[in-house]
């Protein structure tokens, strides 16, 4: 396309236009809508959403309607000076047109009430609708299983959305900024509400979603009210700077010095007379991919900073929270002695887990703790042990990939995720004797619950991260129901010098005291196994289990006291005193932490753990099979785990079996079709989002960058753009020997400089030459000849 | 204090953005070894670059602090909130999109903001109170666009209503909105602007702001116009006062005295020509001579005037004073009064076709009283002396104005003062003053005079 000749260029005048546009009416139902919409489906609440955006959208309509449209309530808001103009416009057509001007003036006090609602009563309708949001969710959670966290996102999510749908109400059009708090806390709230799910994919298309709405919303909402505020300040400053002003008169304020000053205007002379829209496709494209990379690389360094974080914080934090109610409404990590037994106390019937097994599941673990220090358990991080040991890169957590999809179908629910099989175990074993398919309560924290003996887990996945223990602390999505396939055997293996160290680690205050007591209980004993078995049966014979408190001196280990003492105590105490004891006598431990799921129940589907089956036990290494071993210390326990059941593993098979020879009857429109139906809507946004945005941005740039080229090429002929270029390479180079052309000086002038310069410089030649060109340069281009390039 | 003549400013750049050339010359840095001023300057440049980047991270600050919106603000405390993922709250992707608006959104605001070259036109004199309209012109020369761009004089913000600004002593046109500025492309604003004060101003820096992208941050830009205006005092109207109506009549009087009262003399009659002023026809003689004839008469011979502006006054208060202060002083109330008497009689006079000379005591001009340059000087001209005008302690302003008044004996001369010909500090001019002069005294307004009893007393000190 040939550039616009510049007696073509169109002079464009531009002032403030308050007058609203009619594509902006739309930005701010639709992102509300979309809102609603998230909020409503994450929570399960979506008709009720639905109604409430249904109501105000009408309520909206109405009101436009009876205001007199868009326009003149948007003219009512910023200037209230036009109020008189109004009325005088008024009065002069009273006499001509007696119907019309009821009519308007009947409209202008409708605007006037309405202005006067939404500085006196905004308030208390903004209060009544968040009520009217919270309380119905506060209700509902009363009445099923109390969980505060649960309870508190959600009334945020429905309280905020609400907040910005009165917020509409009052502004139809132009929106309040406090809108996009309240949308960027309604989504989040929704996400953490399960609104998405947890794998990065997820994450990323709701964040690139929201990224889209709010960027849009930021752009509408604050430039119009930028506008319209500054408007309005304006008035409020003129009308309060006229009495400081008066004085300064001799005779006092004129018409002239009284009147506002008009508006400005802009007049512009464009040869493009196109808006910035590609400049800001280019910003959003930035913004996309920077989202992307950042939110990928939160993911890969959040799971590492919150192991190193927990070890840390938790402690300290779960002893503030621990015993609250909002402590035990999430997962147990029970680092802490009593933590456990405050979650277990907090709310004893909330339910935590939910697993369909054939059989009992029993003990299922949630963490797995390696040193003990006053109380307290920690894991052991390589970063850790990075100073006092070379080999703690042995320890270093590992990433695993999937090996195969996964061929148990879930047990209840619809399948809707991709999920793959992966190995838990460092040897595998094909030893699988049943599944357990376990669903988590995703507002309780991400954990994922493994029995001792998992060979495998089906879920879905994105890089999973497993500690030295094997346990999962990354990539497991825990949103959707995972399935475990337990091994007929605990994990085999070859314990590494320092894991041994690690796990024969005994804090130096109480070595003497437990190398003591191990000795007397455990002599005579030679194995690891009588070990423990001689340990559990001297804590069966002489203690007692109670749920109380029992407060230990300050200057004392707990566990020390606890074993001078005898008093009753609960699990954590026995499970620590046990691990130990048993280091004590040389055998390597380690202290766990889960729920014990032995409960059934009420129609006996599935196998369920409340609050009050938090556990905490023993595993314990046998150095004669390699293999892991339980240890139940407390009183009135025993350790149960999942047993044989064939017919489930069968089961299973047969099923699988059965799907496949479903899916190959089908024509291939009724394939495709299901393809098409299982794209999902996450899919697709994530392919625009991933796969479309690097295209995009180099689009953009090279249209940008071609336009570029053809407005510099269109001030004049190529010939003329070909030696500016060239003049400016030959400036850049002499620009190194501190010699800048100057504005006013021409380029005979300057090549005379630069010779000057030539004769003190050791870069002579160039210098020489370039004086040199620059005059054949001049010559060249006054007889309107192509100039040669200066040849380097 | 002098005023550009054409009333126009040169070009100016917005920031110091860009390369501007090495400071050394090459013959400078070739040959030659470092003597002590190159190293005293070097280790001076040395040390500033090593402030420069040691303040980086507080510039960085505070630039990210007075441009956030509150998009960005929002975005702020979405990645305190998304911190939370380190209790296993799923956010990472939500923490990305919050890390995304505030670092490359800030990025691209950065990379983005408006640096535009100004050139301001504007009229030389303007009446303080009353608008005049200007027009600025502005060019990007960067290669990126401006885009979303605020521009005008006043300051939009959050603190938009303060004390600077409800005391600030001109008011302009709001600012506008202009989508795109392309590299390269120029742009006028047009727009009208108010000084409420007297005096010679420096026109406000312009003010520039770019939201772009999407209103996430702002990125303020002020650009020093580097040009001043004559803001003249207001003219004084008979309306305002019995006293001004007094004085103006006073001067309107003696004015029309001075020009009517030569003898208008018949010289006899002509036929008339092209080209001849035709000042009264002579029917009668047309009629008899049956040509166009007309009478002749001498005008009067066109008298100069003298006006002197005795800016004296006892106590001289600070120049600066009416605009710092939200209240004005009775002294400077009534030297506003005697500009604006002044700027009214400058305006009389040259409406009568008067050649006119004034003198402003506080600013001795050689030329003034020697009639080389007084004879072209605009009514404009003098406006301007008159809005650079200041008090004068009364001594000096005595001798300035005995001198004048002996550089132009013959003529009329108009004297305005705010002190009292009868006060000892005016006893030497009232000594030597001629006839041909008249001493007006300008009296205080009936609402702030001290003494009522004034306002009947007659201004007029005519001396023999």
């Amino acid at each position: 396309m040939a550039a616009k000749p510049i007696h073509r260029r169109r002079e464009m005048i531009s002032a403030d236009e308050i007058k609203p546009q009619r594509w902006r009416m739309w930005i701010l139902p639709t992102l509300l809508f979309v809102q609603s919409a998230f909020v409503g489906s994450a929570f399960g609440t979506f008709s009720f959403t639905m109604m409430i955006y249904s109501s105000a959208a009408i309520l909206v309509a109405a009101t436009v309607h009876f205001m007199g449209g868009y326009d003149a309530l948007t003219r009512e808001l910023v200037l209230p000076s036009n109020r008189n103009s109004h009325q005088q416009n008024d009065r002069s057509s009273k006499t001509t047109a007696p119907r019309q001007l009821s009519k308007s003036e009947a409209m202008h006090q409708r605007r006037t009430r309405l202005r006067v609602i939404r500085k006196f009563v905004a308030p208390i309708l903004i209060l009544l609708m968040t009520a009217l949001g919270v309380l119905p969710r506060i209700d509902s959670h009363m009445a099923g299983s109390m969980n505060f966290v649960a309870l508190f996102v959600d009334s945020l999510a429905h309280g905020t959305l609400f907040v910005s749908i009165v917020l509409w109400v009052l502004f139809p059009y132009q929106g309040h900024p406090a809108m996009l708090a309240c949308g960027l806390i309604a989504v989040l709230m929704a996400i953490s509400g399960g609104g998405v799910s947890h794998t990065i994919n997820g994450q990323l298309v709701a964040a690139l979603t929201t990224l889209v709405g709010y960027v849009i919303g930021a752009d509408h909402i604050l430039g119009r009210w930028q506008l319209y505020k500054a408007i309005r300040r304006r008035h409020k400053l003129f009308t309060r700077r006229l009495k400081s002003r008066e004085q300064r008169f001799v005779g006092g304020l004129n018409a002239k010095a009284k009147d506002p000053l008009p508006n400005s205007s802009v007049s512009l002379k464009a040869a493009d007379t196109r808006g910035p829209l590609l400049f800001y496709v280019l910003a959003f494209s930035l913004l996309l991919m920077s989202t992307t990379a950042a939110g990928h690389f939160a993911n890969q360094m959040v799971p590492g900073l919150r192991v190193d974080l927990l070890d840390r914080l938790s402690d300290s934090l779960e002893k503030v929270a621990g015993g609250t109610m909002i402590g035990s409404s999430r997962y147990v990590r029970g680092s802490r002695l009593g933590q456990i037994r405050k979650h277990m106390m907090g709310d004893p019937k909330e339910v935590a887990l939910r697993a369909y097994a054939d059989d009992e599941p029993g003990y299922l673990r949630g963490t797995i703790f390696d040193t003990y220090r006053g109380g307290a358990w920690t894991p052991v991080s390589e970063r850790l042990m990075r100073n006092t040991r070379v080999d703690a890169d042995q320890i270093l957590a590992r990433f695993v990939d999937p090996e195969a999809p996964a061929e148990t179908p879930l047990r209840t629910g619809k399948d809707l995720k991709e999920r793959n099989r992966f190995s838990v175990r460092k040897v595998s074993e094909d030893d699988v004797i049943g599944t357990i398919e376990i669903h988590n309560v995703p507002l309780k924290g991400q954990f994922v619950f493994t029995s001792l003996a998992t060979e495998w887990i089906e879920a879905s996945v994105y890089g999973v991260r497993l500690t030295h223990h094997d346990s999962v602390t990354q990539g497991v999505d825990t949103q959707t129901p995972y399935v475990l396939g337990v091994g007929a055997n605990t994990p085999q293996e070859t314990l590494i010098p320092i894991r041994r160290d690690i796990m024969l680690d005994v804090p130096k205050s109480i070595r003497p005291l437990m190398t003591r007591m191990a000795n007397n209980i455990c002599d005579g004993h030679l194995t690891a196994r009588a070990k423990a078995k001689a340990i559990e049966q001297y804590f069966q014979a002489n203690f007692e289990y109670s749920l109380n408190r029992h407060a230990s001196p300050r200057d004392m280990d707990p566990v020390a006291h606890f074993l001078t003492t005898s008093h009753p105590a609960h699990c954590e105490y026995f499970a620590s005193a046990a691990a130990l004891l048993l280091r004590a006598a040389g055998v390597p431990t380690r202290y766990v932490t889960g729920y014990v799921l032995s409960e059934l129940s009420d129609d006996s589907a599935y196998y369920l753990a409340r609050n009050r089956d938090a556990h905490a036990w023993v595993e314990a290494y046998d150095d004669i099979t390699e293999r892991w071993f339980p240890v139940e210390a407390t009183v009135g326990r025993r350790y149960r785990t999942f047993h044989d059941n064939v017919t489930a593993d069968d089961t299973a098979n047969t099923s699988s079996d059965n799907y496949l020879n479903e899916d190959d009857d089908r024509s291939p429109l009724a394939a495709l079709l299901g393809w098409i139906l299982s794209f999902r809507t996450s899919d697709s946004l994530t392919f625009v989002f991933q796969a479309a945005q690097l295209p995009l941005f180099s689009l953009v740039v090279l249209m940008l960058w071609l336009r570029h080229r053809r407005r510099i090429s269109a001030f004049g002929d190529p010939l003329e753009y070909e030696s500016r270029q060239m003049l400016t390479r030959v400036d850049r180079k002499i620009r190194k020997y501190a010699l800048v052309r100057a504005p006013g000086e021409t380029l005979h002038q300057f090549a005379t400089r630069v010779e000057e310069a030539a004769t003190q410089s050791p870069e002579t030649p160039l210098l020489r030459q370039a004086a040199d060109w620059y005059r054949q340069f001049a010559s060249d281009r006054y007889q309107g000849r192509r100039p040669e390039p200066l040849g380097i | 204090m002098s005023v550009d003549a054409t009333g126009e400013s040169s070009d100016r750049t917005g920031t110091s953005v860009g390369y501007s050339g090495p400071r050394t010359t090459l013959s400078e840095r070739i040959g030659q070894d470092l003597n002590d001023a190159d190293f005293r300057y070097q280790l001076r440049q040395s040390v500033r670059n090593t402030v420069y980047w040691l303040a980086a991270p507080f510039r960085g600050y505070m630039a990210l602090r007075g441009s956030m919106t509150y998009a960005s603000v929002f975005a702020l405390l979405g990645v305190f909130m998304t911190l939370n993922v380190i209790w296993g709250f799923p956010w990472s992707g939500m923490m990305g999109a919050f890390f995304a608006i505030l670092f490359v959104g800030f990025g691209i605001n950065r990379i983005m903001r408006p640096v535009l070259r100004l050139n301001v036109t504007l009229p030389r004199v303007a009446i303080a109170g009353e608008p005049f309209s200007l027009s600025v012109r502005l060019t990007n020369s960067r290669v990126l666009p401006a885009i979303n761009l605020r521009v005008g004089f006043q300051r939009e913000g959050l603190s938009f209503i303060s004390r600077s600004a409800l005391l600030q002593h001109w008011d302009a046109s709001p600012p506008v909105s202009v989508q795109i500025l392309r590299s390269g492309e120029q742009m006028q604003w047009h727009g009208s602007m108010r000084f409420d004060t007297r005096g010679v101003h420096d026109l406000p820096p312009f003010h520039l702001a770019s939201t772009f992208p999407f209103h996430l941050f702002y990125a303020r830009n002020k650009i020093e116009c580097e040009t001043k205006i004559a803001i003249t005092p207001v003219p004084a109207n008979p309306n305002d006062d019995p006293t001004s109506r007094m004085m103006l009549a006073e001067i309107g009087d003696w004015t029309q005295q001075l020009v009517a009262g030569a003898p208008v003399e018949y010289i006899g009659n002509r036929e008339y020509q092209v080209g001849v002023p035709v000042r009264r026809w002579d029917f009668a003689s047309w009629a008899r001579l049956g040509r166009p004839i007309v009478r002749e008469y001498q005008s009067p011979s066109i008298q100069a005037i003298t006006l002197i502006v005795d800016t004296s006054q006892r106590a001289a208060a600070k120049p600066q004073a009416a605009r710092e202060n939200a209240v004005m002083t009775d002294e400077q109330r009534r030297f506003e009064r005697l500009m604006s008497i002044a700027t009214t009689a400058i305006n009389e006079i040259s409406n009568r076709r008067v050649q006119l000379t004034l003198h402003v005591t506080n600013q001795p001009d050689q030329d003034a009283y020697q009639n080389i340059q007084t004879a072209n000087e605009t009514s404009d001209s003098m406006l301007i002396r008159l809005a650079a005008a200041k008090p004068t302690p009364p001594a000096a302003a005595q001798a300035e104005i005995v001198e004048t008044l002996e550089a132009c004996r013959r003529r009329p001369v108009l004297i305005l003062s705010l002190i009292e010909l009868d006060d000892p500090e005016r006893q030497e001019l009232a000594e030597q003053l001629p006839s041909s002069a008249k001493y007006l005294l300008i009296e205080d307004q009936p609402s702030t005079s001290s003494n009522p009893t004034k306002k009947s007393h007659s201004a007029d000190r005519r001396l023999d």
